[in-house]
């Protein structure tokens, strides 16, 4: 079902955790929170799932309004159908597999034969059948992990909420888990939202990706309309462009590179208080001696570093100012040591950008 | 050079074998110097106990003879005085427990759990007592509530009202083991209730369950190993109570092990032999009951500690929230403010003969403080004082330094025999303080070495009775101590005990100074342990209250009780100071 979150401020005390945020989860979508750790991602999936009290809000699941600060409203968490995979698992050690998965419909009064099967067929779905009869405390890992999510999809969630769900393993589990997940969220078209501070792992399981920084959505869109367009240069930087460059406007097509005063052709730019130039290290090129041209800056080798098919440089341009660049090794010819070289950048592959999103 | 000899054992196999040999020696040198001295202090008084239960005669300097093996003593065990004893045993060890944990487990999750009004101070009511050993809270409830001049049925009667307190009976003796041992039950419980995982409950919420389910099928059965482990060792501890048993039972002649063992002892001729066998019959029950806990523990251990140093929510008392608070209180007063009051009527009241209690308020002189200053100038008050500090700061210290090194053997290194080290070092755990006393008494009569009757006897008691709670201490700061850092020191050339002596020991200061002030407290407390052992230069604080109390110099016995609690209580502040654990 959908779920709609309307100006959602939460306060610890009088420290804001999340302030008046808005956020829409279409039904059957796979919304992902993603931004870094303390940022309020826990904060607002707790508001939703009923655990914390938020100083205002309006709260809504399906067309029933669980949360409303002005009208007084506040469902208890039992009483919202909300399936939530806790970041710990939470998985009850004093009971079975199967006591825990049978949990929730225990709760909903379903009668025993009905209980049993429901149970088996989800625990089938996420390849735990045999264990039905393990204690809990003897589970793996990736096992507890799986029962977790069981225990909510049995439930038949109006929505379901995962937090970090998969921080808690190693690489390639995770790795694989994701891809399960994923498979499982499109077969049941569920709505939910998930939480993640890695972007990778955003970028998989997403339909759209809601980016979250402190206690805000800053930007909210599809995974490749993100990756493609950040919309300031702390989400550039939080997804991972290398470079982040303070800059200072000169006209609307040329900016100043605030460290040196070298002046750079860009792409049309909005302007904004804080500029900053934002470029990927795979698009910084390096040739070798002193040539000048447009966006040309000389430059100085001062580290690098092979990366299998790829190396990668660390130039110095200036005082105080240094790039990363990342070129093929069939791109030219390799640089060792204070070499001098060109650095080129492109104007197309430059993105010139507020520091933040204006509040 | 031992490793290379090991390297190359084919070649060279004589010089191989000779230095194994000499490895082996090496290696068991002191795990052996450490089992001689554990199985001095605490096998060899279990040993005389046990043989005694089957001799015709116990042990004593010069005569300890194993030949008319018997077991005649064991038909005392089954005669009507004795098992009228087990029976009222168990009636108290069970009545004791279930009420203690009906208190403590109360105070508990309102503290932990929920709003009540002075949550705070409530978590102190919970704690208090302990600072009352539980001789003391005996006295001022058998001064304070035995029937004809109990302190408050003479309030009753000042009052118009008719008396009906009596503590000198069964349920009394239930009543004041329970108010005393409930800290324990409240500490376990605390601990497990507040070091849950939140998000175990918050599951269950999300996942459909109200309030009151969840409580019943989430946080009950999440605490029951703290709790079966409160009831336990409650069970163990009031059934192995001597001294309250003692002073309010005495007085009604509700006989228990403990004091029939004692009676049996000081029985003229003393009756040794029976005491040995009905101390193996309490020996028994311990151990029994200790045994069912385990094997119930060994199904349900679950770890639900998070490492996330997160609250758990807080539960709405609503309406509850003074009625709560009230209990806590009520709590607080019995168990607390009316005995402290008690005592300080009775020492400070100018006669020992107490007609009136409100009316003693409208007398101008019906108050002195001639009783303290007896205590203060009697030299038996001030050789047993000093006698109470030397013998507790040399037994903590001692006790300290051999826990140190059991410890640090069992847990740092492979040596051989590291396991029955430990065993034999929690051993006294399952032995009533009462029998271990009987034992080292037998022990150290029939020793060559002249201590018995001085404080080193005093000492070596101590140290063996309280080899538990210093290995544990130590233990488990020697578990959060990374042993690389001590490894690290070798690997940069100094020798393995030198490493111990700069890294390791430094690094362990306060966790060997908080076992050292907790074997302090439990030495400055300890009755039972040297009930058997002290002579008219060697008696201690505990002792000389005891003793008072016993020939009915009560008011002598109030003052010394006040000032004894006082001493405890800078004791335990200190120890707070250094974050010493308060587990027994
Ligand atoms: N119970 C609490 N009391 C006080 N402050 C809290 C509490 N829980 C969270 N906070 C604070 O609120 C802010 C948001 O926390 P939240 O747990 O929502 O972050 P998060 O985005 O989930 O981070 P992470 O990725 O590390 O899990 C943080 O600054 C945190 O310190
Ligand atoms: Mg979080």
């Amino acid at each position: 079902m959908k779920v709609d979150v309307h100006g959602l401020t939460l306060k610890y005390g009088d420290a804001v955790a999340v302030s008046d945020l808005d956020l829409t989860v279409n039904e059957g979508e796979s919304l992902v929170l993603l931004g870094q750790s303390g940022c309020g991602k826990t904060s607002t999936m707790r508001c939703i799932a009923g655990l914390e009290t938020p100083a205002s809000a309006v709260i809504t699941i399906g067309d029933q309004t669980v949360f409303d600060s002005g009208r007084g409203i506040n469902r208890a968490p039992n009483k919202r159908n909300v399936g939530m995979v806790f970041q710990s698992y939470a998985i009850w050690p004093h009971m079975t597999v199967f006591e825990n998965v049978a949990f929730p419909l225990k709760m909903k009064g379903r009668k025993k034969a009905e209980i049993g099967e429901a149970v088996h067929e989800t625990l089938e779905l996420v390849g735990l059948d045999h264990l039905a009869e393990r204690g809990a405390s003897l589970l793996s890992g990736g096992q507890m992990q799986r029962v977790a999510l069981a225990r909510s999809l049995a439930m038949q969630p109006s929505v379901l909420l995962l937090d970090e769900p998969l921080s808690n393993l190693d690489a390639r589990l995770r790795h694989r888990l994701r891809m399960e997940l994923r498979e499982l969220q499109l077969r049941l078209r569920l709505t939910s939202l998930y939480v993640t501070h890695d972007q990778d792992e955003a970028l998989a399981l997403a339909d759209r990706i809601a980016l979250m920084q402190s206690g805000r959505i800053v930007q909210i869109g599809e995974p490749h309309e993100i990756y493609a367009n950040p919309k300031s240069a702390s989400i550039a930087e939080f997804l991972g462009v290398d470079n982040v460059i303070p800059v200072t406007p000169e006209d609307a097509t040329c900016v100043q590179l605030t460290a040196t005063g070298q002046k750079l052709k860009v792409e049309p730019y909005e302007a904004a208080e804080t500029l900053r130039l934002c470029v990927r290290a795979e698009d910084v090129l390096l040739a070798a001696g002193g040539a000048g041209d447009v966006n040309a800056l000389p430059g100085t080798i001062v580290s690098f570093a092979f990366q299998g098919s790829t190396v990668a440089y660390r130039v110095r341009v200036g005082d105080g100012l240094e790039l990363d660049a990342v070129q093929m090794k069939s791109a030219g010819p390799l640089f060792g040591m204070n070499d001098a070289v060109t650095v080129s950048l492109p104007a197309r592959a430059m993105r010139v950008l507020p520091a933040e999103v204006a509040a | 050079m031992t490793s290379q000899t090991v390297g190359k054992p084919v070649r060279n196999r004589p010089a191989g074998l000779r230095g194994r040999a000499r490895r082996l020696l090496r290696e068991i040198t002191l795990p052996a110097v450490l089992f001689a001295v554990l199985a001095l202090l605490i096998l060899a008084p279990v040993a005389l106990v046990v043989l005694s239960a089957f001799a015709s005669d116990t042990p004593r300097p010069g005569n300890f003879d194993l030949s008319g093996l018997t077991l005649d003593n064991f038909v005392d065990v089954t005669s009507a005085g004795s098992l009228k004893a087990a029976l009222n045993s168990l009636a108290v060890g069970i009545g004791a427990s279930a009420l203690a944990l009906l208190i403590g487990g109360f105070l508990a999750f309102v503290t932990a759990r929920t709003n009540v009004y002075w949550r705070g101070f409530l978590y102190l009511v919970g704690l208090l007592p302990m600072l009352l050993p539980s001789y003391v809270g005996a006295l001022a409830w058998s001064v304070l509530g035995s029937e004809n001049a109990g302190l408050a049925n003479i309030t009753l009667r000042d009052l118009g009202l008719p008396p009906f307190v009596d503590v000198n009976n069964i349920a009394g003796l239930i009543v004041v083991l329970a108010l005393y041992y409930a800290p324990y039950a409240f500490l376990l419980i605390h601990g497990a209730l507040s070091l849950m995982n939140p998000d175990l409950e918050e599951a269950a919420n999300v996942h459909g369950a109200p309030f009151g389910q969840v409580l019943r099928r989430v946080t009950l059965p999440l605490v029951t190993p703290a709790f079966l482990g409160a009831a336990v060792l409650i069970f163990v501890l009031t059934i192995e109570n001597f001294p309250v048993s003692q002073i309010i039972g005495g007085a009604a002649g509700v006989e228990t092990l403990p004091t029939y063992i004692y009676r049996l002892m000081n029985s003229t001729p003393s009756r040794g032999n029976e005491a040995a066998a009905v101390a193996i019959a309490l020996v028994a029950v311990v151990l029994v009951v200790t045994a069912l806990q385990r094997r119930m523990l060994a199904r349900r251990t679950f770890t639900t500690v998070s490492g996330k140093g997160m609250k758990p929510r807080q539960i709405d008392l609503g309406g509850w929230r003074l009625p709560a608070l009230l209990a806590g209180l009520g709590y607080f007063v019995l168990s607390t403010v009316l005995p402290v009051l008690a005592l300080a009527f009775v020492a400070l009241h100018d006669s020992p003969y107490i007609g009136t209690v409100l009316g003693s308020f409208g007398k101008p002189d019906a108050f002195t403080v001639e009783a303290f200053a007896d205590v203060l100038d009697s030299s038996i008050a001030q050789r047993a004082t000093v006698n109470s500090v030397v013998v507790s700061v040399a037994a903590a210290l001692l006790g300290t330094l051999l826990a140190f090194a059991v410890a640090y053997v069992v847990q740092r290194t492979k040596l051989p025999g590291r396991q029955p080290l430990e065993y034999v070092s929690m051993l006294p755990l399952a032995i009533p303080a009462i029998v271990l006393g009987l034992g080292l008494l037998w022990t150290w009569l029939i020793m060559p070495i002249p201590v018995y009757g001085t404080l080193a006897v005093m000492v070596i008691a101590f140290v063996a009775a309280q080899m538990p709670q210093g290995f544990r201490g130590v233990a488990s700061s020697i578990g959060q101590v990374d042993r690389d850092l001590e490894d690290s020191a070798v690997m940069h050339g100094a020798s393995r005990t030198r490493a111990i002596a700069s890294i390791t020991a430094p690094l362990l200061r306060v966790g060997l100074t908080s076992t050292f002030l907790l074997l302090l407290m439990l030495s400055m407390r300890e009755l039972t342990v040297p009930l058997f052992l002290f002579t008219s230069d060697t008696r201690l604080l505990s002792i000389v209250i005891f003793d008072d109390f016993d020939n009915g110099i009560l008011q002598r016995a109030a003052a010394t009780s006040l000032l004894y609690c006082l001493v405890i209580l800078a004791l335990s502040i200190l120890s707070r100071r250094f974050g010493a654990s308060e587990q027994r």
